[in-house]
């Protein structure tokens, strides 16, 4: 986070700001800018992502950090979003200084609407540099553009033509910013109509001639790199109140009940100067019928006269690809089933393509929990690493290849213009419970994440969209669902086919999947007729051009999503994998291992003595048959190879000999059955001593204490405990469980796997004692509160700040909490009803 | 004039006015490019009839029949 700096003071510490249309390239170029560097923070007070980078080039004597601001059409904020773009351009955003230049990114297929936002930029004061970007793409329609004449209508601006997705143009573009912060040239700025011009100076005049006691008891600073208000004259004098730039005193006239008119009448509190801004605001809607015409009209008007003077008209004959591709993408018949069928692609390369790599991370795990476990000594400290950390972390990080593919899904979408027809064609679907085609974005995201989600609902203007598509995001199965559902479809929903070619697990995997949705719509429909009616709906969007999306926009969104992912793993989920460790872990009784101890001693010496009584039968016939001793080499190989009491018997069946070496077979085989027996004692009396430590630890306690209000939901203390644990984070229900059934011990050494291990999981006490804890009615009803609970930390953390009100966050927790006990007490008993 | 939502596929005309000319929506239309005096030509409709495509001074934009209404046009024949 950039602190305020006075620009005197650290000369060598630059902040140039990105700005552009949305879909205009601005990503692109600024990857190209900074590399790897980039760093993902949030705005002072909001959690408006903010990504900044250094600029990376080998002259680099300044010290210049770049910030991509959100697209934006225009420094009139129409949606939250748009409010923190503007406002940190103009250095409205307490904590964010204001830019010493700005780099403009013009979209040189679509002039007009960058030049409206351009000419707004101008207006704030500090250096601009535009760059006309996609020159490629007006090239081949034949847009032939004057750079010299463009400048020179900029009133001097530098103007460099790049391609962004081709690099063509970057050193140059790096060259001219680090000129620019040093130089400090500012181009002129145009003027607005008379009645406009007299307004700003009266705000500015008014601003500037405050004395300090009317300034009152407000203590409110911002430290400002420089005040370029007005025409440059003396202000900024005034006691604890910013200085204005000319920009956001435009968004002050024409913005009405707009963010910068209520800060700016809460900051100079007085009744004339809201006079002096209605009647100014009377005298330009006298003139120019309504107000916007005076702001809008005049710039869009110039915008044109500047494009027409610097561009040669567009060959009207000439049908662009991205219209060929629209006849067939927008096609009222090709175009939906071109959706669903890639919508079905997506969920299938998740679902199905993943697994490979999900197994090969998985069996990373495995071997790293081995080998930790190899090197060091028994104790709580290895039980520590290798039940806790690795079990309970690595247990969440094996699904980092489904969220990579998700999210690179979601990027090349969203890229290649896609995203866009998506809304359009899904629009009047989602309209009547309230949501629009805009909600599909934060939706389809939310599948992945619903943090990056609900930030993406920034996009929706309208408010009551906004909020509704902020309550139901958290309904869409999320990435960190998967792992539960897997394991539990995996486990306790059997393979088998239904009309053919769909399978009962792939059937109820959609089905959770589809569960989630239609909750979320028919909440909606009761939020849109209910809390939130009286709200206007709109839905107004440009359709950008295709383009082919670019490997590093693409790769740089994977990395930082999977970074976040990361994080999480290594913090909250740790964090709450060690108190659950900690809890099952401790107390440890000396009785118990005691008990253990001596039955472990015993099944020792009992194998001894049994083991030594048939070596030395085997050494006798060793001595006396010297001629047998390579046979006997060779035999006692193959048998100790053996690994189970069936293949002895098998060998035993499968050979025989004359009486001495029929001698040697029952005696190796006797051996070997003997050694496979200690070897499954010894499991069985860690497991035992495992389990009793287990249900005499904290965990157990505490989880006997709770079941009863889950028991109606069909959960045992175990699976009650870890829904609990998972609330602040649902992932940690997979790491919870397995730490819990690695405490408990391996059920069986060959199958370490925790979806066996819960298979074989049985009541140890109480009235269903000997019965198996987890049914496919139990699966399904965890399943189910998964589905529909709430339980993420982050989520609600965000719906507060992207809300600005606790009461939805709070609101949200409530209902999906409730939902989800309903829905899984309904499931769970009328399966255990049918009998299922 | 024939609000724009009532145009057909094809048909160009010029913008002349709107309803409501100080909300919020009409200043995004505009900033859009949807000034009086510049020609809209419209595309065509969504799958469900709504909302619908319309190019204006070289890009598309996309809105709702509802949105669209607000706009009077005058259609070229």
């Amino acid at each position: 986070m950039s602190k305020a700096i006075d620009r005197g003071a650290a000369i060598s510490n630059k902040l140039v700001a990105v700005c552009g249309n949305p879909n205009c390239g601005k990503t692109t170029i600024f990857n190209a800018l900074t590399g790897l560097s980039q760093k993902v923070g949030n705005y002072p007070g909001v959690t408006v992502e903010r990504v900044s980078g250094k600029l990376s080039s080998p002259d680099n004597k300044n010290n210049i950090t770049i910030v991509d601001i959100p697209g934006t059409y225009s420094l009139a904020a129409f949606s939250p979003d748009e409010y923190i773009a503007a406002a940190s351009l103009y250095g409205a955003i307490e904590g964010e200084r204001l830019p010493d230049a700005i780099v403009c990114v013009l979209e040189a297929t679509s002039l007009d609407r960058s030049l409206y936002l351009l000419q707004q930029v101008i207006q704030i004061g500090v250096p601009v540099l535009v760059v006309l970007n996609m020159i490629d793409l007006s090239d081949k329609k034949g847009i032939k553009i004057d750079f010299d004449k463009f400048s020179k209508q900029l009133g001097g601006v530098s103007v460099i033509p790049v391609v962004g997705n081709q690099g063509r143009g970057i050193p140059q573009l790096k060259q001219t910013i680090s000129e620019l912060v040093e130089s400090d040239t500012v181009s002129n700025v145009p003027k607005f109509g008379d009645e406009v011009e007299d307004l700003i100076n009266k705000l500015n005049h008014n601003s500037s001639s405050r004395t300090e006691t009317e300034t009152g008891s407000r203590t409110r600073t911002r430290t400002r790199a420089r005040g370029r208000a007005g025409t440059g004259t003396g202000t900024g004098t005034n006691e604890g109140i910013r200085t204005r730039t000319r920009a956001e005193l435009l968004r002050v006239i024409f913005d009405v009940d707009g963010p910068a008119e209520r800060e700016f009448l809460q900051d100079y509190r007085s009744d004339s100067i809201k006079d002096i801004i209605e009647s100014g605001r009377k005298k330009i809607k006298d003139k120019y019928g309504y107000l916007t015409k005076a702001e809008v009209g005049t710039l869009t008007d110039r915008a044109t006269e500047i494009r027409k003077s610097v561009a040669k008209k567009e060959n009207e004959g000439y049908r662009s690809k991205s219209e060929i591709f629209d006849m067939l993408i927008l096609n009222p018949i090709i175009g939906p089933i071109l959706f669903i069928v890639m919508m079905i692609f997506i969920f299938q390369s998740i679902f199905s393509w993943a697994v490979p790599f999900i197994n090969f991370v998985d069996s990373l795990f495995i071997n790293l929990s081995g080998y930790v476990e190899s090197i060091m000594t028994p104790g709580p400290l290895q039980s520590l690493l290798v039940n806790g950390v690795i079990g309970g972390v690595g247990s969440v990080l094996i699904f980092i290849p489904q969220i990579i593919i998700l999210f690179l899904f979601i990027s090349i979408l969203e890229d290649s213009g896609y995203m866009s027809r998506a809304a359009f064609l899904v629009d009047r679907m989602f309209r009547w419970c309230g949501l629009s085609g805009k909600s599909f974005i934060p939706l389809l995201s939310s599948y992945a994440c619903a943090v990056p989600g609900i930030m993406a609902t920034r996009t929706i203007e309208d408010r009551k969209q906004r909020i509704i598509t902020i309550l139901v995001a958290p309904l869409m199965s999320c990435s960190a669902r998967l792992p539960i559902y897997t394991i539990m479809i995996a486990g306790f929903v059997p393979y088998k086919p239904i009309f053919g070619i769909i399978n009962l697990q792939g059937l109820v995997l959609s089905g959770i999947y589809v569960l989630g949705l239609i909750v979320a719509v028919v909440v909606a429909f009761i939020l849109k007729k209910t809390m939130l009616k009286a709200e206007r709906s709109t839905f107004m969007m440009e359709m950008p051009s295709y383009k082919v999306p670019t490997f590093k926009a693409t790769f740089m969104l994977v990395i930082n999503r999977v970074k976040m992912f990361i994080i999480r793993a290594g913090t909250v989920i740790l964090a709450i994998t060690i108190i659950i460790w900690a809890l099952g872990y401790f107390p440890r009784s000396e009785s118990i291992n005691n008990k253990y101890e001596n039955l472990t001693t015993l099944e020792n010496i009992n194998f001894e003595n049994k083991y030594e009584k048939l070596n030395t039968i085997n050494e006798a016939i060793i001595t006396n048959y010297p001629n047998l001793n390579q046979w006997f080499t060779q035999t006692n190989n193959d048998i100790s190879a053996l690994d189970s009491d069936d293949a002895v018997i098998q060998y035993r069946n499968e050979n025989s000999a004359d009486s001495i070496r029929n001698l040697v077979y029952n005696t190796l085989l006797d051996k070997r059955s003997l050694v496979l027996q200690h070897n499954s004692n010894m499991a069985q009396i860690e497991n035992n001593k495992a389990s009793e430590n287990l249900s005499n630890s904290y965990f157990s306690r505490l989880g006997k204490f709770v079941q009863p209000l889950f028991e109606p939901l069909g959960w045992d203390w175990k699976i009650s405990m870890a829904v609990l644990a998972s609330f602040p984070a649902r992932e940690v229900i997979i790491a919870t469980l397995g730490t819990i059934y690695n405490l408990g011990g391996d059920a069986d050494e060959d199958s370490a796997s925790l979806i066996s291990k819960m298979q074989q999981a049985r009541y140890e006490e109480g009235e269903k004692k000997g019965e198996l804890i987890f049914t496919p009615a139990v699966a399904m009803s965890i399943m189910i509160f998964f589905a529909l609970s709430c339980q993420c930390a982050a989520t609600l953390v965000t719906i507060r700040s992207e809300t600005g009100k606790t009461s939805y966050a709070v609101g949200a927790f409530i209902y999906m909490t409730v939902l989800a006990y309903l829905f899984s007490f309904i499931v769970f008993q009328s399966m255990k009803y049918l009998g299922v | 004039m024939t609000p724009l939502d009532k145009m057909l596929p094809g048909q160009k005309g010029k913008v002349v006015e709107f309803e409501d000319s100080d909300s919020p929506i009409i200043r995004r239309l505009m900033e859009l490019g949807m000034v009086p005096g510049r020609y809209v030509k419209y595309i065509r409709k969504a799958p469900l009839r709504d909302p619908l495509v319309v190019q204006i001074e070289g890009s598309y934009l996309s809105l709702r029949n509802a949105e669209a209404s607000l706009v009077k046009v005058e259609v070229e024949n």
